[in-house]
């Protein structure tokens, strides 16, 4: 699998859309950071540490496009077709696929709140002692955001093993995580939001939004991403290794 | 066929391939059987020449031994291996191009050829230039031109070139002449050449069979599905040595015709 890894990194690397993505996720965190400046915000950089990785549908979107151009376009380049035909194992490659995916996934959905923090810690401070308590804060919330999103990611990418088109990808994609936030900030029946509470849009929705009174315990966010994103990696799976190729 | 002492390197048993598909206006599912018990053999050497009308099931067998699809019945075998699991290992030893060539129009043929390179952990021993240039390639014509820029016969040779590359011992081509100038073709005539007389293993799917018959050196007749025939290029010289009427009349044979 080695092989494959460094085979899709170097294609990464080279990728415009991945590229174009970065550039894109750069330029809103700085025209952000300028908006900052200028209209004398007040909050200290802390305060982003605490809701980063949380812009559910800025990240959606995100994933999606990267998801689209990433996997579902080698679906319609026929290029996984390619790599099976001269002896890449299925597993092999949906692996190095998807570790590859998540990598990339960090600096796409993580450049916009590091620029955002570093703004805000230059005009406003950092607003927090640097002490074992703040590094303990910072380590919770970079591996809550992280799990909430590599969950979302994998809904994104089983969405691109199931429908093996660009179009299709950015549709389900964007469109399926607008509509579940939708049924999410709307949803009042106690029981049901007890339910809502083990998906990432409710937790990450929590945090962001500041809607619900209490944010989601770390432990649950940390089991129920863990179980979501191996079962959906599991579905993509096996879809990936029953599919017939063109 | 027992001309041919060499090695067996593929062989088909019983293959078949069912697609279902909904038909809307009566709302049952009909059955197709794009492979419909196909046997077949290629050995070691051979420039193997799949002919077939459209819809025959050429691309559908080139698919499963590419392990693209799986055979709903029957079995293949690839260099004496036949378990589905471990048939990728094998798969390492061929490499091909079904219909089009597979490439990524987003980046140039040289970074095409370094993906296909790392992926299948090949050294960087100038193979990637070798491969250019034994496919017609000039370097001038394609430095830092994205491939989506290429013309239909340029797309094709860097499939070739990409198929190569591995240093396979079995190549598939699936309509490999497609898009081609005559130039090419007749590029594509001496390449098959080289790659026969260093030992490579060649299956060729072709509806041009005057050109199919100045390389094949066997043939295979493949109707609805089903293998008619199999035949040396050396008895077929015997019989007249007429690839299209022998090809017709395995057509009228398998529709229940004259011989
Ligand atoms: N994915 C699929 N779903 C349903 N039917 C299919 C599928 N792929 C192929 N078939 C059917 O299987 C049959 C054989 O198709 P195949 O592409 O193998 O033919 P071919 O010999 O390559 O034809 P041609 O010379 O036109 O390329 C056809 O009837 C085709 O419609
Ligand atoms: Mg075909």
């Amino acid at each position: 699998m080695g092989k494959l890894i460094k085979a899709e990194l170097f294609k990464l690397s080279r990728t415009f859309t991945y590229k174009a993505l970065i550039t894109f996720s750069t330029v809103i965190g700085i025209a952000f950071g300028t908006v900052v400046v200028r209209g004398g915000f007040t909050a200290a950089g802390i305060f982003w540490v605490a809701i980063m990785g949380t812009g559910f549908l800025y990240n959606a979107a995100l994933i999606s496009l990267f998801a689209a151009d990433y996997i579902a376009g080698e679906f319609a380049n026929r290029t996984f077709a390619a790599e099976i035909a001269c002896g890449a194992s299925r597993e092999a490659l949906f692996g190095a696929k998807a570790a590859v995916f998540f990598v990339g996934l960090l600096p796409l959905l993580f450049i916009y709140d590091i620029i955002t923090i570093a703004v805000l810690t230059v005009q406003n401070g950092f607003g927090a002692a640097w002490n074992a308590d703040t590094a303990v804060f910072i380590i919770s919330r970079v591996l809550f955001s992280i799990l909430c999103n590599f969950t979302m990611g994998a809904c994104i990418l089983l969405a691109a093993y199931l429908a093996r088109s660009r179009l299709a990808t950015v549709g389900i994609g964007a469109g399926g995580a607008y509509l579940l936030h939708q049924c999410c900030i709307n949803e009042h029946n106690p029981v049901l939001l007890k339910l809502w509470q083990f998906t990432f849009v409710y937790q990450m929705d929590a945090v962001c939004s500041g809607r619900r009174a209490e944010p989601v315990p770390f432990t649950i966010v940390a089991i129920s991403s863990l179980v979501g994103t191996a079962a959906l990696l599991g579905a993509a799976l096996l879809a990936f290794c029953r599919c017939d190729l063109k | 066929m027992d001309e041919r002492a060499a090695e067996t390197i593929f062989k088909a048993e019983n293959v078949k391939k069912k697609y279902r598909r909904l038909q809307l206006s009566s709302g049952q599912w009909k059955t197709n059987y794009a492979l419909d018990g196909i046997n077949m053999e290629i050995r070691r050497g051979d420039i193997y020449g799949l002919v077939g009308g459209n819809g025959a099931g050429k691309t559908t067998l080139m698919r499963i031994l590419a392990g693209l699809a799986a055979p709903t019945e029957g079995t293949i075998e690839l260099f004496g291996e036949s378990d589905p699991k471990k048939l990728h290992i094998q798969r390492r030893r061929i490499n091909g191009i079904i219909e089009t060539p597979a490439l990524n129009p987003a980046l140039t043929a040289w970074e095409n050829l370094e993906v296909c390179r790392l992926q299948q952990g090949l050294a960087d021993d100038g193979r990637v230039e070798e491969a250019l240039s034994l496919a017609g390639l000039a370097p001038r014509d394609i430095e830092g031109v994205k491939v989506r820029n290429f013309s239909l016969g340029m797309k094709q040779r860097l499939g070739i070139a990409k198929a190569l590359l591995g240093r396979p011992e079995l190549l598939f081509f699936d309509e490999p002449l497609n898009g081609l100038d005559p130039e090419g073709i007749w590029d594509f005539g001496a390449l098959i050449g080289r790659l026969k007389e260093s030992g490579v293993t060649v299956l060729i799917s072709s509806h041009l069979l005057r050109e199919l018959s100045l390389l094949a050196t066997c043939y295979g007749f493949v109707c609805k599905g089903k293998m008619t025939g199999q035949i040396t290029a050396r008895k077929l010289e015997e019989k007249g040595g007429d690839l299209e009427a022998y090809y017709l009349s395995q057509v009228q044979k398998s529709s229940g015709g004259m011989d």
